[in-house]
């Protein structure tokens, strides 16, 4: 084997010169099933050259070597020559005889005529990328097309949807109420995994079976139709019901879904019809649906007292809808209006940007003060303002507004800038080229905006795609606008609190927190293993020989809480540290918290890192513990990672016990992460 | 002083079995299958067995006897008959079944596609359901769907846990009133997990009563000896080749009842007594789903398998094989094991740090160790374990130690020779 994998071969194999995709190219993937190859080659062609090309591979050396070689020839080669260069590979392989030095790692192919396919994949798929039909080679997404064109499992109706004035979802209820129709809502309340369709997605099912909105990728819809129609078929029966369902891997990969999760999903017989337009209302003046899981009933409630006002003060803060266990199993949604777009001139791209915005949530405002572009019916779902913009824009304008200027007038656009780069406007964006914008910097510079503000400026608006006409530059501003906003939310934060009050009855007089391990106090393991996963702020509870403990930490960056009923329990010190993590007001709030043991010293900070870095990539509702071992001998270990909605009921605790009741209580809200390395798990005391 | 241990060693170098367990002597068991006799070290019995010389001659045999069966009166003709309903038996009692259960087939995939359009699509109608696992094999997957596409019928997919073993908790939503069948895999062909069917069929009546069970045996008759009728199952498939048969012959066990509901998967000579312009009368018994002239060598060479694997076939032997091979595997660095079933038996699968499994297996291939590379037909499964091809060795009844050695030592030379210099934690390939 070592004639074939000689290092030409192997060193050809690693580059990654031609490791990408270029964008508006052909393209195609070849399959070798028999050892798994598989590679994807894409082509620009102009002037019947190959411009440009690349892949991307998951095959063997062979396969990756003879693609790098490939791409090395073929790029800016005349396609006339393709073919002569594939029946070249094909002629030192099949004769051992290497016909330039860029062939030489192949001629060994000879030897090993098995692995000759590996060696021509890539130029299969580089052939079949190039004889496609010319309008794939535009569009590029054939076999997407085909995919998407593919019959669904399970075929559902769906209403038509009216072509102007999209209606948000309690309004659709309200109108199918208001004529005499009966309708259920379906609301996605947990997700486990990745889902297309985020928390709080919904649908409203008819009582006919037509249905609108979404909660997954339309995997699931058909059997949330079903149970929608179960309730309302017995109106004398349950008034809500609740299932778990599983997104399917192998529909969703064929149309190139993220999918894959777990989903619940709640349906509800619809309010009546007075309630529903008080929730309507309700989004004017910002508040919360409180959903309840066991009935379906729901009601209002605005930030106040009561034992869910730390969970509506989260909905209200973040916009997202959480799940709440206790008392009882309730889902609280926001009511807000939606956050508004405004647009300064009423032009083409404004009439495609005001459409584009509603489906993606927006409401959009258009101020224009010129009649001939403000006339009436030009913006069928946007308020439209007669007004100069700098007269209306400081009424217009909060925190969760986005403004463009469309009008390329100066003498209408400056003075809104001028307004906006002062306002709390999440983003403001100018139409325009690189030239125009220079001018317009300068000249709000000489008017006298400050640096700070004119950096706040997207110019050109609209992320760089090339848009050509004005439904394209509409989508290129919308998807930055939402990009922006996106990127200006909080990410999670993660602190610990390493238990180092050492009341362990059974552990005997000698304190083993500061017993030497590896030339170090056992529990300086743990605080280090946090550090270097960089969890913050990390908080130790200290209790017997409080001092002696602390001294063995002091050099670290960590903070210190005293447990003065440590004597009680591991309960007591879990509750005196969850109790000052969640307190400390002065910084942005801790989201989540690691309880780790003192004792554990063989925890690793990659162990750490994989459990945040889980919590993370899930809905944040669910708690994250490790899970090690081999075998029957597999089990649950530590730290647990409890996100902050557990912190009430932890600093309840009481005794020795820890947080294992409330984990058996809520063996569903648990994410398992797999740690291949026994440092997680916790070993019987010894004397 | 805590008593925590640093390493991953989980046992001892060398095989230990269970107690009670034969020692693990294979050169006995080497002496019957000629294909080893140049030393070779395979490790893909789950692909296809190694054929030992009684089976060898079994087929031969019955070649040389000659004749088609069911074709003919006069004594070659019968002896061809004889010959086939004898090994139908001798099949049908390996499993603890009757001979009117068994119908022949070419493979499990022809047996999977039988059971899907002759029993399962007449009585799938829009609105009804098919349960499948994430554990399938493209053969369990692909007949399923195509009906419920057909039908508008929903393929409902239960999933596995992280160490490939069914979520039975995933299991039991998927199961009601409209589900039609569940079709399961018995022992994977990637983790060596074995489905428990008692658990599952308890979720059957609970749920579903009213759905049928179909399990797909291919991997598992050469470990376990499985009591068809007592396995809960409606229909169980199997292929010869799995079973140290010859290939080209499968047969599926279903209680009568079950045949008589179905419909033949090929039609034509053979399955009927009678044809006229407006009518058929089809055979009795398993002759119904035996259209074309019947394997008769095949038939013969399956049951002479069978009881091949009735002599030497010890399970305890197989897990704690397998459960060897597992541990060595894990201790190679760089090995990452796809899941970890409790009592896996017969298939280990696993990526190699940084390398592609096609190098690797090359590299094992030109030192005599063969074990297969690839996604193995199971394509769900190694997405679960966030894979697109894997290795995978898996053991026969000749598997010794030193096949082992040979393919921990063949994994070191590979990495030797095909990892990059600068190797430290390469990513995990994909």
């Amino acid at each position: 084997m070592s004639g074939l994998y000689t290092d030409p071969l192997l060193t050809l194999s690693r580059e990654t010169r031609w490791a990408r995709l270029p964008a508006d190219a052909a393209r195609a993937t070849a399959h070798n099933p028999l050892c798994g190859d598989e590679i994807t080659v894409a082509a620009r062609v102009l002037d019947g050259a190959v411009l440009d090309l690349g892949f991307v591979a998951h095959a063997c050396a062979v396969c990756n070597a003879a693609a790098t070689a490939m791409c090395d020839v073929i790029a800016g080669a005349p396609l006339s020559a393709v073919d002569a260069h594939r029946a070249a590979l094909s002629r030192t392989v099949r004769s051992g005889e290497a016909e330039s030095d860029a062939l030489t790692p192949f001629a060994a192919l000879a030897a090993h005529p098995s692995r000759a396919a590996c060696a021509e994949l890539p130029w299969k798929a580089l052939q079949a990328a190039l004889a496609a039909p010319r309008a794939s080679r535009v569009h590029q997404s054939t076999a997407a097309r085909q995919a998407s064109a593919q019959a669904p499992e399970r075929v559902s109706e769906r209403a038509p949807e009216p072509v102007l004035a999209t209606l948000d979802d309690w309004a659709r209820v309200q109108r199918l109420l208001a004529e005499g129709r009966r309708c259920a809502i379906a609301t996605l309340t947990a997700v486990v995994g990745s889902s297309p369709c985020p928390l709080g997605s919904r649908m409203i099912v008819r009582d006919d079976g037509h249905f609108w909105g979404s909660v997954s990728g339309g995997c699931v819809e058909s059997a949330v139709v079903q149970a929608a129609l179960t309730l309302l078929d017995d109106p004398a029966g349950p008034q809500s019901a609740s299932a778990d369902y599983q997104i399917a891997n192998s529909q969703a990969g064929a149309v190139g879904l993220p999918c894959g999760g777990r989903v619940t999903v709640h349906v509800a017989l619809a309010p009546d019809i007075e309630q529903v337009a008080a929730i309507r209302a309700a989004h004017e003046t910002g508040a919360v649906r409180v959903l309840s899981l066991t009935d379906g009933a729901c009601h209002i409630a605005r930030a106040g007292a009561g034992p869910l006002s730390e969970a509506i003060d989260a909905v209200l803060a973040s916009e997202r809808p959480l799940q709440v266990d206790e008392p009882t199993p309730v889902f609280v949604e926001p009511l807000r209006s939606p956050p508004r777009l405004v647009l300064i001139g009423g032009t083409h791209i404004a009439q495609k940007l005001c459409r584009m915005a509603v489906e993606a949530g927006f409401a959009p405002i258009v101020v224009e003060p010129r009649a001939d572009w403000a006339r009436p019916g030009r913006f069928a779902d946007a308020t439209v303002v007669r007004e100069r913009a700098e007269r209306v824009l400081p009424g217009l304008i909060d925190s969760r507004t986005a403004v463009v200027t469309l009008t390329h007038e100066r003498l209408l656009d400056d003075p809104a800038l001028k307004v906006a780069l002062a306002s709390p406007a999440f983003y403001i964006g100018a139409l325009g080229s690189r030239r125009t914008q220079q001018a317009r910097l300068a000249r709000l510079a000489d008017d006298g905006v400050p640096p700070a503000q004119l950096a706040r400026l997207h110019g050109p608006a609209g992320l760089p795609i090339d848009g050509k006409g004005a439904g394209e530059i509409a989508l290129s501003i919308l998807a930055e606008i939402v990009a922006t906003r996106r990127r200006v939310e909080r990410p999670r934060r993660v602190g610990a609190v390493v238990l180092a009050a050492g009341s362990s009855r059974r552990a005997g007089p000698i304190n083993k927190l500061l017993h030497p391990i590896d030339g170090a106090p056992m529990v300086r393991h743990a605080v280090r293993a946090a550090l270097d996963a960089e969890v913050e702020p990390v908080l130790v509870v200290l209790g017997h020989e409080a001092e002696r403990v602390r001294a063995a930490l002091a050099d670290l960056p960590v903070r210190f809480v005293h447990n003065a009923e440590h004597a009680a329990g591991m309960g007591r010190s879990i509750a005196c540290g969850i109790a000052a993590l969640a307190e400390r007001t002065a910084e942005p709030p801790v989201d989540a918290a690691l309880v780790m043991l003192g004792d554990m010293p063989y925890v690793r900070a990659e162990d750490i890192a994989r459990i945040v870095a889980a919590h993370r990539a899930s809905t944040r509702h669910l708690i994250a513990a490790p899970e090690a071992g081999e075998g029957a001998a597999r089990r649950r270990g530590n730290p647990v990672l409890w996100p902050r909605r557990y912190f009430a009921a932890l600093q309840r605790l009481e005794g020795d016990a820890g947080g294992r009741h409330i984990l058996q209580g809520a063996p569903g809200a648990i994410l398992r992460v797999p740690i291949d390395h026994p440092g997680v798990l916790r070993d019987v005391d010894a004397p | 002083m805590t008593n925590m241990r640093h390493s991953l060693d989980t046992g001892p170098a060398a095989i230990r079995p269970p107690p009670g367990c034969p020692p693990i002597d294979a050169a006995a068991d080497r002496a019957h299958f000629p294909a080893l006799a140049d030393g070779l070290r395979y490790l893909d019995s789950a692909a296809t067995s190694l054929t030992p010389t009684c089976v060898i001659d079994a087929v031969r045999d019955a070649m040389l006897a000659g004749g088609s069966a069911h074709r003919g009166l006069y004594p070659l003709a019968q002896r061809a008959t004889a010959a086939l309903e004898g090994a139908r038996r001798d099949v049908a009692a390996a499993l603890g079944g009757a001979a009117e259960q068994i119908v022949f087939t070419r493979s499990a995939t022809e047996g999977l596609n039988l059971v899907a359009e002759g029993w399962a699509r007449p009585r799938l109608t829009a609105g009804a359901a098919i349960v499948i696992t994430r554990a399938a094999h493209h053969s369990n997957l692909l007949p399923w769907r195509r009906i419920c596409r057909a039908a508008g019928a929903e393929l409902r997919i239960a999933e596995c846990d992280a160490r490939g073993v069914l979520d039975l908790e995933s299991l039991t939503p998927l199961l009601d009133r409209r589900v039609v069948a569940v079709a399961l895999t018995h022992v994977s062909n990637v983790t060596g997990a074995i489905a428990p069917l008692d658990a599952i069929a308890a979720l059957r009546r609970r749920h579903a009563p009213q759905a049928a069970l179909i399990v797909d045996g291919a991997q598992a008759l050469p470990h376990i000896a499985v009591h068809a009728p007592g396995s809960r199952a409606d229909f169980y498939v199997f292929s010869g080749h799995k079973v140290c048969g010859p290939q080209g012959i499968g047969a599926v066990w279903a209680p009568v009842e079950r045949w008589a509901e179905a419909e033949p998967l090929l039609v034509g000579g053979g399955a009927v007594l009678d044809v006229g312009d407006g009518h058929i009368v089809w055979s009795e018994g398993p002759a119904r789903f035996e259209a074309g002239t019947a394997n008769m060598p095949g038939a013969v060479g399956l049951a002479a398998g069978l009881a091949f694997l009735d002599r030497h076939r010890d399970t305890a032997r197989s897990v704690a094989l397998t459960a060897a091979l597992r541990t060595r595997l894990a201790r190679v660095p760089g090995v990452r094991l796809l899941g970890d079933p409790p009592g896996a038996v017969g298939a280990v699968s696993f990526v190699f740090d940084g390398l592609h499994p096609h190098d690797v297996g090359a590299v094992l291939a030109e030192r005599g160790v063969a074990v297969r590379v690839g996604h193995h037909c199971a394509r769900p499964l190694l997405a679960h374990f966030d894979v697109r091809s894997a290795i995978r060795a898996s053991i026969g009844l000749h598997t010794s130690a030193a096949d082992l050695d040979a393919l921990v030592d063949g994994l070191r030379a590979a990495r030797e020779l095909l990892a990059p210099p600068e190797t430290g934690r390469g990513e995990v390939h994909r």
